[in-house]
């Protein structure tokens, strides 16, 4: 088997969805584990058996994570606080880059003290602070704060739950602080990792330079589309994108890390850093990108891979995308087991999966004589990717925003290329802003040129008579059998595809 | 199935085992830490033991006033604990209605 990690990666998925719908101890899961790596070890000559307990042990030990993280330490906050609260004080550090709307400001702290009954007690766990009023405060801070502390609401919309979303961060509580800044004092700074720190610092200083040079309609769409911050992007065209299904340019994600790590190589080939080193503080530099930019799961997926990738180019061996795929899954969801139920987990990892698997095939009808001609290989390349993207998410899509858009297909094969210039010329922007921000107003110009076009292309195709249609709510049943039926026509059936798979 | 070598096998047995040691050590330390802890709190999060719970505890469910959470530890006197939560309706005050807003926030342990 070339793809091992594939194997082993799906059972140990299969272990957390086991372990979050049955109630099943942790011990028992924790006991059970040793047992089969037993036996793992007893074959490990015999090839079969051997596989067999792996993944035995595997997928019980994905169960464990799982079951582990939902116990809760006994100094964790959430278990230290009742459910109704008054005042109460907590010491803790800022974990996150606070992100700042019109009269508030938030951000996740992580707890150190909280005073109870007159006594401190140390103690752990993320808290979410929302703080009322205009307040300065930068990842690092040690803060003292006095506020209401209550559990996160349950509420609902179009399947989106509030409580859970913020579980699957390991945030079980609210620390709300009104208007009086005398309830906030600031005991320390720079506390934190340097690297976020200094990762933090590049994002303000990048963000600056494309709010200071871009009007607030484009500088919103950018600030989302390189640096992922979609608090100032407009509403409507957050709406125009996902029906024409192209939101995914403003989640960082494969296609951005790509293009950046592109110019990155570029600059370093002509400052003349020789070629093995290059690779080597590419991958560095997208560390620093993936944190600048949040480090949310699909932007963690695509800096593993492209990791992966440059570091194969600097063994000079092979890469197999389906094992680099699979490791990216596995450091996600051994890090938080919950990830696994995410939105933007299941998207991610589903796209570049259907794109792998399915665009070959796609690509694969089309008359081999057609290949011979440029421009119709690259148009047939990109209307396989989209269309292979398109029909691995159309379910989810469908489950989770209750949208179906046949104009995606068209939407990315022409918005999907277009993005290489915005994503360039929006880091040239903010490279330029920082180092000479006398070239600035150039740069600026072009780049209210581009998102405009992109606007308009993107409002134009949705307004095409039958673009996308808003569907009722589906069961997730219909889901599953959806990809039933597609494995069974993609792998099973005759339709004579002249080449089986990637390899 | 898989096209390991041994030495590849050894790698990943090796890496499973750590991993599992890792959680088993992690449980322990959650489990057992000596940490000052307010009331009775099960790892249930949140949920308060009906059982166990003092008067503060019981005052923080929303619902639940002096009164109320004064009969309920006098009830649990005297019959020596709750034996299900249900057993709260037959404390006056308690109605249906309230007895469906707070019967979440409490476990019998």
């Amino acid at each position: 088997m070339k793809r091992p990690l594939v194997s082993l990666c799906i059972a140990f998925c299969l272990g957390i969805i086991t372990a979050a719908y049955l109630k099943i101890p942790f011990l028992i899961f924790y006991l059970v584990t040793p047992l089969f790596l037993i036996f793992s070890i007893v074959f490990i000559k015999q090839s079969t058996k051997f596989s067999i307990f792996l993944l035995c042990a595997v997928f019980s030990l994905g169960a464990t994570l799982l079951r582990n993280s939902q116990i809760l330490p006994n100094c964790h906050i959430a278990k230290l606080v009742p459910y109704k609260s008054e005042s109460s004080f907590l010491i803790g550090v800022i974990d996150n880059d606070p992100a700042y709307q019109d009269k508030s400001v938030s951000f996740i702290l992580k707890a150190e003290k909280l005073k109870i009954n007159e006594t401190w007690a140390k103690s752990c766990g993320r808290v979410l602070i929302k703080v009322l009023g205009k307040n300065e405060f930068s990842y690092g801070d040690r803060l003292f704060l006095e506020g209401k502390l209550y559990r996160p609401f349950s509420f609902s919309k179009s399947g989106f739950n509030y409580k859970v979303y913020l579980k699957h961060q390991n945030i079980y509580l609210i620390l709300s602080i009104k208007k009086d800044s005398s309830m906030v004092k600031q005991l320390d700074k720079n506390v934190g990792n340097p690297l976020k720190s200094f990762a933090f610092q590049m994002r303000h200083k990048m963000k600056d330079a494309i709010v200071k040079n871009l009007s607030c309609f484009s500088a919103g769409i950018l600030n989302a589309i390189i640096l992922g911050e979609r608090q100032n992007l407009p509403p409507y065209v957050r709406d125009t994108l996902v029906y024409s299904g192209t939101v995914h340019i403003i989640a960082i994600s494969g296609l951005h890390l790509g293009i950046v790590a592109f110019i990155i190589l570029l600059i370093l080939k002509i400052i003349r850093i020789p070629r093995k080193p290059r690779y080597i503080l590419t991958i560095l530099l997208l560390i620093i990108y993936c944190i600048l930019t949040g480090a949310n799961t699909p932007v963690i997926r695509a800096t593993i891979m492209a990791a992966m990738l440059l570091f194969s180019y600097f063994l000079e061996r092979e890469v197999n995308i389906y094992n680099s795929l699979s490791l990216a899954a596995l450091i996600i969801v051994v890090i938080n087991p919950w990830q696994l139920f995410e939105v933007s987990f299941q998207l991610s990892f589903l796209s570049v999966v259907s794109i792998v698997w399915l665009s070959p095939k796609i690509k694969s009808l089309f008359p081999a004589r057609l290949d011979k001609i440029p421009w119709l290989r690259f148009l047939i390349s990109i209307f396989s990717v989209s269309f292979s993207a398109w029909l691995g998410l159309l379910p989810l899509i469908a489950y989770y925003f209750r949208v179906l858009s046949p104009i995606t297909i068209l939407a990315n094969m022409i918005i999907v290329p277009y993005m290489t210039v915005i994503v360039a010329s929006g880091f040239s922007l903010a490279l330029v802003g920082i180092l000479i921000p006398s070239l600035t107003s150039i740069f600026a110009a072009s780049n209210e040129l581009f998102i405009l076009i992109l606007f308009k292309i993107n409002s134009s195709l949705i307004a095409i008579p039958g673009a996308y249609f808003k569907l009722p709510s589906i069961s997730f049943m219909y889901v599953l059998l959806y990809y039933i039926l597609l494995i069974s026509i993609f792998n099973f059936s005759k339709i004579p595809f002249r080449i089986n798979c990637l390899k | 199935m898989f096209n390991l070598t041994q030495q590849e096998r050894q790698v990943i047995l090796f890496l499973i085992i750590v991993a599992l040691v890792g959680a088993g050590i992690n449980f322990l330390s959650k489990k057992y830490a000596p940490v000052k802890v307010l009331g009775s709190f099960t790892e249930d999060i949140g949920k308060i033991d009906l059982n166990k719970a003092d008067r503060d505890l019981l005052m923080s469910i929303p619902g639940l006033g002096e009164k109320l959470t004064q009969r309920i530890i006098k009830y649990r006197e005297q019959q020596a604990g709750f034996k299900e939560i249900e057993e709260l309706k037959s404390i006056k005050g308690i109605t249906d209605y309230k007895y469906e807003r707070i019967k979440n926030y409490l476990i019998l342990k």
